[in-house]
């Protein structure tokens, strides 16, 4: 008989193969989708976390972690009431005008929806005013801008500037990251935070929404 | 022993497989671009091109015929031409540049803090570099805008460059329209546009973005160079295991045949521009996903790009020749430098770059350029190798050796013994006189040489109608490209 333990062993090992086939066990044992996600995958998940912040486990490995959680998710989703779903932060998520560069944007989506934050991810080479256009169609709770040249990085201040002048900057919480980028140019550019690896961005975003 | 040392990392067989697939990629897979005036030209020349969605693929004819029209020797010219380039090396060695993009520098107050660079700092540290004889040429550090629009850093630097240098440099533009101006300021310092075509006392810097795609802004900067007869110095950036494979022949055959596709889209704009290939590696650290520059891995994947570019096509090379990934000047910024500086210099680079670069290329130290500038004097004299033969082993002294007799009064001994690169910061004391000199590290005995450096340094003076012609040129970029006027 899969336990809800087997299943976070699995997302722990990255076996995407494995949760698919134990999942679809527990479920048709009649187990609660809820309970699996809560119990079995994000419990996974959460080890995974852990041991990555101890420099136990390495981004390839999370990766695959996170993609057989995904999958997981995705079989037990359409069973799951929307009330039901619990979101407590969401994030819109975009890399800066005149940037094409998507890694480590990419590795922030994958790590923030690991820890359960949703994710609009808006793309690259992304405009100040594109960024508005999202901030007002999801109402996010945090911008997250990522850049990976020190001729982008300008880019960052120019959309803060344009949250400022269309009203929005209240509204949301800015994050900056990306190679180049620094605590002291995200106090120099007026954003709320700055996240050095994708890892802490997850973290980041949960600690300025609950301020 | 050779007269020009060097490090094959790559078999013959292993080059030949290299080139295989950097055409294959090239003429079959394809590369993607944005700009209609080179999709055009592409197109005419009998590439293969898709307008809607840029991709290009070189017909394998158009691909050799490319390959054919590079340029192997050329000079890119100082300001003085003392400070000429020539490639290959006259001597069999390499150039070397400064860190590009850098935008961290040091505070005054030496408390280990650093700020966003200064556009007198920037003026401070061009000094600094056309002072130092083992530093061939400039770059621009990415400079904080303060008083002028974010829309023209590189114009706005590129003009403090000029008023402090006699040497060589590449540029960087930030905005696609910018090259321009860059251009038209070159050529207002070396006297008019065919005086820059004929003695180009610039590069640029034109990159790809991993995988295979080039974007209007670097698309652009080969067109107006190859207009201009500007030299292109064609960079790819990739970092292991994040847009490119991880391993060290994985990134290089990526970054060599990104590097490759901007060069041949060159001779097809402009047979004959001369090109340095520029793959500038990095990699993703897969614990922290910080881009790194400086692990081995990566150092193996540099020196098989050189031995490539220099072996397998007669290209001049380019790539990074010093720089660490640690934040300050400690131990592992002496290892990570002293290891890749002598290994890409082997490999066959012709330009070895980053110097004065700490913390993966972000942040320049002057303290920092000072010290790589004695570690490229030591390099050089290894890659210029040493003779074996009897005058070298002072042979006819050896064979007439008395009792007891010593050589430092031997002629050989006075021939010979200024061969070696002298350094200017490197402690070669007894305890005792080290002790007496205030027991300085390299840092603080390369922050005496500033000091001095600084106390002797000659301005240079450009003509008034120069500079005239260069304020003129930096207001109307203000103007025309400066959000904020």
């Amino acid at each position: 008989m899969t336990s809800y333990a087997d299943v976070a062993q699995s997302v722990i090992s990255g076996d995407e193969d494995l949760v698919k086939e134990q999942v679809n066990s527990l479920l048709a044992a009649g187990e609660s989708p809820l309970k699996i996600i809560d119990e079995g995958l994000i419990a996974g998940m959460n080890v995974v976390g852990v041991r990555f912040k101890a420099g136990d486990m390495y981004v390839p490995e999370v990766l695959m972690s996170a993609r057989s959680m995904s999958t997981g998710v995705e079989i037990v989703k359409p069973l799951i009431a929307v009330a039901d779903m619990k979101v407590k932060v969401k994030v819109v998520l975009g890399t800066v005008k005149g940037d094409l560069h998507d890694i480590g944007k990419n590795l922030v989506r994958i790590m923030m929806e690991s820890s359960g934050l949703e994710v609009i991810d808006v793309g690259i080479d992304i405009s100040p005013e594109k960024f508005m256009d999202a901030i007002r169609e999801h109402n996010p709770d945090v911008l997250a801008m990522s850049a990976l040249l020190t001729t982008t990085m300008a880019n960052m201040k120019s959309t803060i500037d344009v949250l400022v002048e269309e009203g929005l900057r209240d509204k949301v919480k800015v994050i900056v990251g990306g190679a180049p980028v620094s605590q002291e140019f995200a106090d120099t550019i007026g954003a709320d935070g700055f996240a050095a690896d994708a890892a802490s961005a997850s973290d980041l975003c949960k600690a300025l929404v609950a301020k | 022993m050779a007269s020009d040392l060097s490090i094959r990392i790559l078999s013959t067989d292993e080059v030949e497989f290299l080139k295989e697939k950097i055409q294959t990629l090239l003429t079959t897979k394809g590369f993607k671009i944005e700009h209609p005036e080179v999709m055009e030209i592409l197109k005419k020349a009998g590439a293969e091109v898709s307008e809607s969605t840029g991709l290009v693929k070189l017909p394998k004819s158009l691909f050799e015929e490319a390959l054919k029209q590079v340029p192997r020797e050329f000079t890119l010219a100082g300001i003085d031409p003392k400070n000429d380039l020539k490639f290959p090396h006259p001597q069999g060695l390499f150039h070397t540049r400064t860190c590009t993009g850098g935008m961290f520098y040091p505070n005054e107050s030496e408390n280990g803090e650093y700020h966003h660079i200064l556009i007198e700092e920037v003026a401070e540290w061009t000094r600094l570099v056309n002072s130092l004889e083992n530093i061939n040429f400039w770059s621009l550090p990415s400079t904080n805008p303060v008083g002028f629009p974010a829309e023209t850093i590189d114009i706005h630097t590129l003009n403090t460059v000029l008023r402090n240098t006699t040497k060589h440099g590449w540029v960087q533009p930030y905005e696609a329209d910018n090259i321009k101006y860059l251009i038209e300021m070159a050529a207002a310092v070396a006297g008019g546009k065919d005086k820059l075509r004929e003695r180009p006392i610039i590069s640029a810097i034109c990159c790809s973005v991993p995988p295979l795609t080039y974007k209007y802004m670097d698309m652009n900067i080969i067109y107006e160079c190859c207009k201009a007869g500007v030299p292109l110095q064609p960079c790819s950036l990739p970092a292991a295991g994040a847009n490119v494979p991880i391993t060290p022949s994985g990134i290089a055959l990526m970054a060599c045949a990104e590097v490759l596709a901007m060069i041949l889209m060159a001779q097809i704009i402009a047979p004959g521009t001369p090109c340095v290939a520029t793959p500038l590696l990095f990699e993703m650290d897969m614990l922290t996903t910080v881009t790194t520059q400086a692990s081995m891995s990566t150092t193996m994947g540099r020196m098989m790009a050189m031995q490539l570019f220099s072996e397998g096509y007669g290209i001049p090379c380019h790539t990074y020749g010093t720089g660490t990934d640690s934040c300050t000047m400690d131990g592992q910024a002496g290892f990570e430098q002293a290891s890749i500086s002598h290994m890409v210099a082997l490999a066959g680079a012709s330009v070895l770059g980053g110097a004065g670069q700490i913390e993966t290329a972000k942040a320049i130290n002057p303290m920092q350029l000072i010290i790589d500038n004695d570690v490229f004097g030591l390099v050089k004299q290894l890659k210029g190798g040493s003779i074996v033969d009897e005058e070298a082993v002072d042979w006819a002294d050896v064979i007439a050796l008395a009792e007891h007799e010593g050589f430092v009064d031997k002629k050989h001994t006075f021939k010979h013994f200024r061969d070696g690169y002298r350094t200017k910061v490197f402690s070669r004391d007894s305890r005792t006189a080290w002790v007496g000199k205030g027991s300085k590290d390299i840092a603080a005995r390369a922050k005496d040489q500033y000091q001095l450096i600084k106390g002797n340094y000659q301005p240079i003076n450009l003509p008034k109608e120069v500079t005239e012609e260069l304020d003129a040129i930096v207001k109307r970029a203000d103007e025309e490209l400066g959000k904020k006027n």
